[in-house]
């Protein structure tokens, strides 16, 4: 009952409540007022017969004193007029009658008795309770005075139930009042109940609106400016607020979508900025490389010219020094170069056909010499399983292996440095660098990627090297889909393996260049004639020499004018083009010789002579129609591999 | 009345209660015990003086005894046992009035039988007094007596004189006058 009067709606628990109030009052309004009627009646009824009686008492105490009867009973016939009274006796002092009257019942008859006598010291009938209304025969006894001495005794018996006839019709008026006035309260009551709940219902339904549609523009009307109307009001305020809220926050919102934007801006304003000042800094290092290599290429070249004169021992010792530092100081200067462009992420893995054999063959040919001069056995191994074709970056791979098998060989002593190359399946090359020389530790072993680092300081001492190339080393297979893992122990030898993706070529893709199995690897010398294109004086007389060392004969353009000139009116075996000279470059020259002899059948091979040797040159010089390249400074080794590659067989060979 | 406030005056005497109340029990059980008729006569007196008013000077004081006179020689012991009692607040004297000019020191004058030779005098010499008087011979009341009894059907009976009773100052209480005969003057007065 409790819960249902809790979940009630408003509008029934205020008309239970209007119900109760009414008829709760109403109840006790009828119970008071039937209770004080009674009371009333009581003492009415009360006082009517003690006037009754004494009234009658005094008219007959001349009759009672002169003992007159017939006088006597006319003063009690006067009761017939009261049609209560029932009986009515006259008794003298020693207690006798003298006279009494008896009403006639409605259906005629003698009526009621009347005692003959009374006791005469009998006390008079008490009174002192109010009379019950329901007694039919209440008596009452009156003294009869004359002269102010009793006399006598009047006693008259009177019924009182028509009093309570009365008294009911009466109560039956009342209820009937009080049921008209509860139809009636109930009119207004109700009515006033709208008044309170038909607001409270509105601001329900606003509020419910509100929480369902989300919309704060919402306003509740206002009826009056009771509690209701305050609670409309703030409710009213609370929406206002939450839409300031709103309004507030999208305005923040929109701000903070300017500010970001802004900064956005910013950001790409500054990475632009940053971008450039990278490829400022790709310049420069283009530049630099450059420019150390175009003079590096003129020392070397001199000092091995020098080492190929008649020199005394001593003269001899210090050109090798000359060439040993030069090559010192040139491999520093790649390394260092190759680490900056893989660590601005300017380093791009090409995806080009290549064969795994001809690398590795390449390497073991590269370190051939280098091994055999510190007795040491360099082994080869290409699992069967290898395809022939795939696709990846040669140059890249042939630079990871050349570092680690350099390494192996610098750190070997004795014994054998041996590259095995597997398949492991999926597109995975695999290869193993396995060296018996002096081996690390751990300590060691966890430093052995980090850029600039070697076992120790006094490994560089020893062993010279700048410490980049296994960093390099790594990076690089890191770029090519794999990773480098090393296993050694001091004085056991290491072994350096690593994997890089080399998915399968397309059968179609496999028409490339002039196989490089064609070529004479160890050819020494050639028959031809070369163009040469060099700006630099310097480095026109070394590769001179070394191209004359090699048997070739040279002619020799001072600039890309030139070039294209002699080009038309001489027939070459091979081009060799420096890339920066004055007034048309090798690029420029190589696109006019190109589309000179588009006409022609005869393709001229052209090869770049760059000293940048950074990757968008090699493709600017395939775009420009070169065939390959050599990086400055150039040895007579580099110059021998290049003629080997593109010059024709020598008819004496 | 009811008896808490019904007033007890005989209870300080009661002695005296007992012999009123005899009186009144002979006068009532007429049948049973028939009472002389100069004890029933006594007893109307009585009962006159207390249903009648006196004027106020009629008494020196508020206290004063009320005397009643019977004329004549005898003084029946029916009257002379009145002596003493109460009426009207007062103490009631009785005793002979031998000299009819004695009267005006009575408040209540009765003129029995044995005295009706005196009437004429007694009403003249008690005119413009307010005296009570109350005779037993016939048409005393219409000869300017005040209450005269007059025996009818075997029952004392009274008549009363209202014009007697204004002449001399009194009032007869209506209950008196309801149990009696009224009677009016005569215009033929005895000398």
């Amino acid at each position: 009952m409790k819960r249902f009067l809790r979940d009630a709606s408003l509008s029934l628990k205020l008309t239970t409540l209007g119900a109760l109030l009414l008829v709760t009052g109403l109840a006790f309004a009828l119970a008071a007022i039937s209770a004080f009627e009674y009371r009333s009646m009581q003492r009415q009824v009360s006082q009517r017969l003690e006037q009754l009686a004494s009234a009658t008492a005094l008219h007959s105490a001349a009759a009672l004193a002169f003992g007159d009867a017939a006088a006597a009973r006319e003063t009690l016939e006067a009761l017939k007029a009261d049609h209560t009274v029932r009986t009515a006796a006259l008794y003298d002092m020693p207690g006798r009658l003298l006279a009494s009257y008896r009403r006639t019942p409605p259906g005629g008859g003698e009526g009621d008795a009347v005692p003959p006598a009374i006791r005469p010291e009998r006390p008079l009938a008490a009174i002192d309770a109010p009379p019950s209304l329901d007694d039919s025969r209440h008596r009452t006894e009156t003294a009869v005075l004359a002269d102010g001495m009793r006399i006598g005794t009047l006693a008259i018996e009177a019924d009182l139930r028509p009093f309570l006839e009365d008294f009911r019709l009466k109560l039956g008026f009342y209820g009937l009042a009080t049921l008209l006035a509860l139809a009636l309260a109930f009119v207004p009551a109700l009515w006033l109940k709208r008044l309170v709940t038909a607001p409270i219902e509105r601001l329900a339904h606003a509020a419910t609106a509100v929480a369902r549609e989300a919309d704060y523009s919402r306003r509740v009307a206002k009826t009056g400016d009771d509690e209701v109307g305050t609670l409309v009001d703030a409710f009213n305020a609370m929406l206002a607020q939450i839409q300031a809220r709103d309004e507030e926050l999208r305005r923040h919102r929109d701000d903070l979508e300017a500010l970001v934007e802004t900064r956005t801006a910013e950001l790409r304003r500054a990475a632009q900025e940053a971008e450039s000042a990278n490829q400022a800094k790709s310049l420069f290092l283009a530049n630099m490389s450059h420019e150390i290599r175009t003079p590096m290429n003129g020392v070397l070249g001199m000092a091995y010219l020098l080492q190929r004169s008649e020199l005394s021992e001593r003269q001899q010792r210090h050109a090798d020094a000359i060439v040993t530092s030069g090559r010192s100081l040139l491999a520093l200067i790649n390394d260092v170069l190759d680490i900056s462009k893989i660590e601005s992420g300017r380093i791009e893995i090409e995806s080009r056909e290549f064969s795994p054999r001809d690398v590795v063959r390449e390497v073991v040919e590269l370190f051939a010499l280098a091994a055999q001069g510190k007795s040491l056995a360099l082994v080869a191994e290409v699992a069967s399983d290898v395809p022939a074709r795939l696709l990846g970056d040669a140059f890249r791979l042939r630079q990871v292996l050349v570092n680690l098998v350099g390494n192996g060989i610098k750190f070997t002593q004795r014994g054998s440095v041996s590259i095995r190359c597997g398949w492991n399946g999926d597109g995975r090359l695999a290869f193993a660098v396995t060296d018996t020389g002096i081996g690390m530790d751990d300590a060691a072993r966890a430093r052995l990627f980090a850029p600039f680092t070697q076992a120790d300081a006094s490994t560089t001492r020893q062993y010279g090297g700048t410490g980049l190339g296994l960093a390099i080393a790594r990076k690089l297979v890191r770029l090519m889909g794999g990773d480098i893992a090393v296993e050694s122990r001091p004085g056991q030898g290491s072994t350096f393996r690593f994997e890089i993706a080399a998915p399968h070529s397309a059968p179609q893709a496999s028409a490339a260049a002039p196989s490089p199995a064609t070529a004479k690897p160890h050819q020494a010398h050639f028959t031809g004639r070369v163009l040469l294109a060099e700006d630099s004086a310097v480095n026109r007389e070394v590769a001179t020499a070394m191209l004359a060392e090699l048997g070739v004969e040279t002619d020799v353009a001072h600039d890309g004018l030139e070039a294209v000139r002699l080009a038309a009116a001489r027939s070459y075996d091979l081009v060799l083009m420096d890339c920066q000279m004055p007034g048309l470059d090798g690029f420029g020259a190589t696109r006019r010789i190109r589309h000179a002899e588009s006409a022609g059948e005869r393709r001229l091979p052209i090869v770049a002579l760059t000293a940048n040797a950074l990757v968008g040159d090699r493709e600017a010089c395939l775009a420009a129609g070169m065939d390959d390249y050599v990086a400055k400074p150039f040895g007579a080794e580099d110059l021998r591999r290049v003629l080997a590659r593109w010059m024709p067989a020598p008819a004496g060979a | 009345m009811t008896s808490k406030r019904f007033p007890t005056p005989l209870r300080p005497r009661p002695g005296k209660a007992i012999a009123l109340l005899a009186i009144l029990a002979c006068i009532a059980s007429a049948g049973a015990q028939v009472p002389s008729e100069s004890e029933l006569k006594a007893a109307f007196v009585y009962n006159f003086a207390k249903f009648v008013q006196w004027p106020a000077e009629a008494f020196a004081s508020a206290t004063a005894p009320l005397h009643l006179c019977v004329a004549g020689r005898d003084l029946p012991p029916a009257f002379e046992a009145l002596h003493g009692k109460s009426a009207q607040g007062r103490e009631v004297r009785v005793r002979r009035l031998l000299r009819t000019d004695d009267v005006g020191q009575c408040h209540a004058l009765y003129v029995p039988e044995s005295a009706e030779s005196l009437v004429p005098e007694h009403l003249r010499n008690s005119r413009g007094t307010p005296i009570l008087t109350i005779g037993e011979s016939e048409g005393f009341a219409a000869n300017r007596g005040i209450v005269g009894f007059a025996p009818r059907d075997d029952r004392l009976h009274f008549e009363i004189n209202p014009e007697s009773a204004a002449r001399a100052g009194i009032r007869v209480s209506s209950q008196l006058l309801r149990l009696s005969t009224i009677v009016r003057d005569e215009k033929r007065v005895r000398p």
